[in-house]
């Protein structure tokens, strides 16, 4: 009991209290606390991702093992979670030639560049003129097989080139790795359909929310519809014609009258209630007297 | 290239899938959905690896060195992290982990902490994540109690102090609108007085203000979704082209053809 209940709340009195003495006491030992607290918050929260992922690979990996109902689309989660994973830690890809010399063909070269990376022949001109020790070719490759072909066609027109492989860590951002193919013909898709159905939904939520006539929905859904046509050019056309005299009028303006005044004063007043709110739950935290994140009320 | 138009199909397949459920939910859409979630929770957690675990955890209790210069316990703690490398020369290259950081024990504390975080798969020791909770939890509150009382409530404040009269008429009624839209929308917050009367009449002035502000974040948040939309358009009309084999057309009609049979199928086997 000690050791599940005292404990925790032991260690959170204990940093909560650290790191807010932190913000006043800015000396040794405190002085550097905030950057290495922060730190091991986000290492922690990075294994709490980990958790996460690891414990819907359990919840997903038995529904398919019991053939419960649904199974079919479980095993789809479990193998695109490992597709996923396989590609993060073990596949790489992105393969790319490192140029030591352009060689005596540098109009082929500069043109066959040109080609394979999308950009102007005078840029490519211009940036393989000083290589200095190597300078790559801002193309990547997901096989080796592929670079090769390019490596065998530049080196036979004279130019030095060596293949090599990005590192390890830089495969989550460049083009061309296994790990982006997931990315971009999968994860980016999947997300930003997901968020774009709710343009349609919201749709059907703003039909609602007119039938329901009352000051405030109108005042809300005045507000939302200046502000999205007036940043449209749709509202500067409707409302072009206006004499100067009703300039304020004039969409674009008063989207951004509404946006700089009333809805920053709303905007700060729920700001001051959520810091204040906040405020008081961190000290009922520190206290022990919240302790629903220990499961307990 | 044959990766690309590869990918293409597939980005077109689970566009196609999710835009399905407009219609009604079905087996594209929960294939796609059930696809998402299985890879987001892999990409986050590959990220968190790469980006925080790898370089500020290991990369701090195991730094790149040169074995030549390791003197007393680091000897024996590099020893150590030759299994480490044993296990995966690409996530623990041999003689530590690249990067620039120093070498700091403290973080043997951090390491311990997210492993008991692990422990919560194994409801039998699953109370000891409870300690890594319970120091993310006091780090937060100790942390965002100070930074939220700055930011949020004195800042705020101190940006609302304004003069009423500026010598500019414009000015001056914006500066008012500013002033009667917090104090009111503070009114509307404060929940312990009852709110009739006076009090009752400017909570409501603090409703209307509240009012313009979600209606603000609405008009946001329709044009975030609607440009989202625009941009799956934009591909789905990319892909249909010839280089990436008809991927749309040739995938939208095989998904309305399936849904459309076994919706029929459905509707004959309630009947």
């Amino acid at each position: 009991m000690f050791l599940k209940r005292q404990v925790p709340l032991a260690i959170v009195f204990i940093v909560g209290v650290i790191m807010l003495l932190s913000w006043f006491i800015p000396h040794e030992p405190f002085a550097n606390l905030e950057i290495h607290a922060t730190q091991w918050f986000d290492i922690i929260a990075s294994f709490a991702m980990i958790l996460g992922a690891l414990n819907l690979l359990k919840l997903q990996g038995r529904k398919v093992i019991r053939r419960q109902k649904g199974w079919f689309y479980s095993l789809a989660a479990v193998l695109g979670f490992f597709l996923t994973l396989t590609f993060g830690f073990f596949f790489k890809g992105g393969y790319y030639l490192e140029v030591k010399d352009v060689g005596p063909n540098a109009p082929y070269f500069n043109q066959r560049v040109s080609e394979i990376t999308h950009t102007e022949v005078d840029a490519v001109e211009r940036a393989f003129t000083k290589i200095g020790e190597g300078k790559p070719i801002n193309r990547n490759f997901y096989t080796h097989g592929g670079v090769l072909k390019l490596y065998n066609e530049l080196s036979s027109k004279g130019a030095v080139v060596e293949i090599k492989q990005l590192p390890w860590g830089s495969h989550l951002q460049e083009r061309g790795t296994f790990y982006s193919w997931i990315f971009y013909s999968i994860f980016t898709p999947l997300t930003s359909t997901m968020f774009a159905l709710l343009a349609f939904f919201v749709a059907s939520a703003s039909y609602r929310a007119f039938k329901i006539r009352n000051l405030e929905a109108t005042i809300l859904l005045a507000a939302g519809i200046i502000i999205m046509i007036g940043r449209v050019p749709l509202g500067a056309y409707l409302t072009g014609w206006l004499p100067s005299w009703l300039q304020w009028l004039h969409l674009p303006r008063l989207q951004e009258w509404i946006y700089q005044y009333p809805n920053a004063a709303g905007a700060r007043a729920i700001m001051i209630g959520i810091g204040l709110g906040i405020v008081g739950t961190s000290l009922r935290v520190i206290l022990g007297i919240e302790k629903s994140f220990m499961g307990e009320k | 290239m044959y990766t690309d138009v590869f990918g293409a199909w597939v980005a077109v397949f689970l566009t196609l899938a999710i835009f399905s459920y407009l219609y009604k939910d079905n087996p594209f859409y929960k294939l796609a959905e059930h696809v998402y979630v299985g890879v987001s929770a892999a990409h986050w957690a590959t990220i968190a690896f790469w980006n925080q675990v790898r370089p500020n955890l290991f990369g701090r209790l195991w730094p790149h060195a040169d074995p030549e210069t390791l003197t007393g316990f680091n000897v024996f703690w590099y020893k150590l992290y030759k299994g480490l490398n044993w296990i995966s020369d690409t996530v623990f290259p041999e003689n530590g982990i690249p990067g620039n950081q120093e070498q700091s024990f403290m973080y043997l504390i951090a390491l311990i902490l997210g492993i008991f975080m692990l422990m919560r798969l194994f409801p039998s020791i699953g109370w000891i994540s409870r300690w890594s909770l319970a120091y993310v939890v006091g780090m937060a509150a100790g942390l965002r109690l100070y930074g939220y009382l700055s930011s949020d409530v004195l800042s705020q404040i101190q940006g609302t102090i304004l003069p009423v009269w500026t010598g500019n008429l414009g000015d001056s009624i914006n500066n008012i609108v500013l002033i009667v839209g917090v104090v009111s929308g503070l009114f509307y917050f404060f929940f312990s007085v009852e709110h009739t009367g006076v009090f009752g009449k400017i909570s409501r002035v603090g409703i209307y203000f509240l009012m313009i502000t979600f209606g603000a974040s609405f008009g946001f948040a329709v044009m975030g979704r609607i440009s989202l939309l625009i941009g799956r358009l934009k591909d789905l009309i990319q892909f249909s082209g010839r280089e990436y084999g008809y991927a749309t057309f040739v995938l939208l009609i095989i998904m309305v053809v399936t849904i459309l049979m076994t919706s029929r199928k459905d509707k004959e086997v309630a009947e």
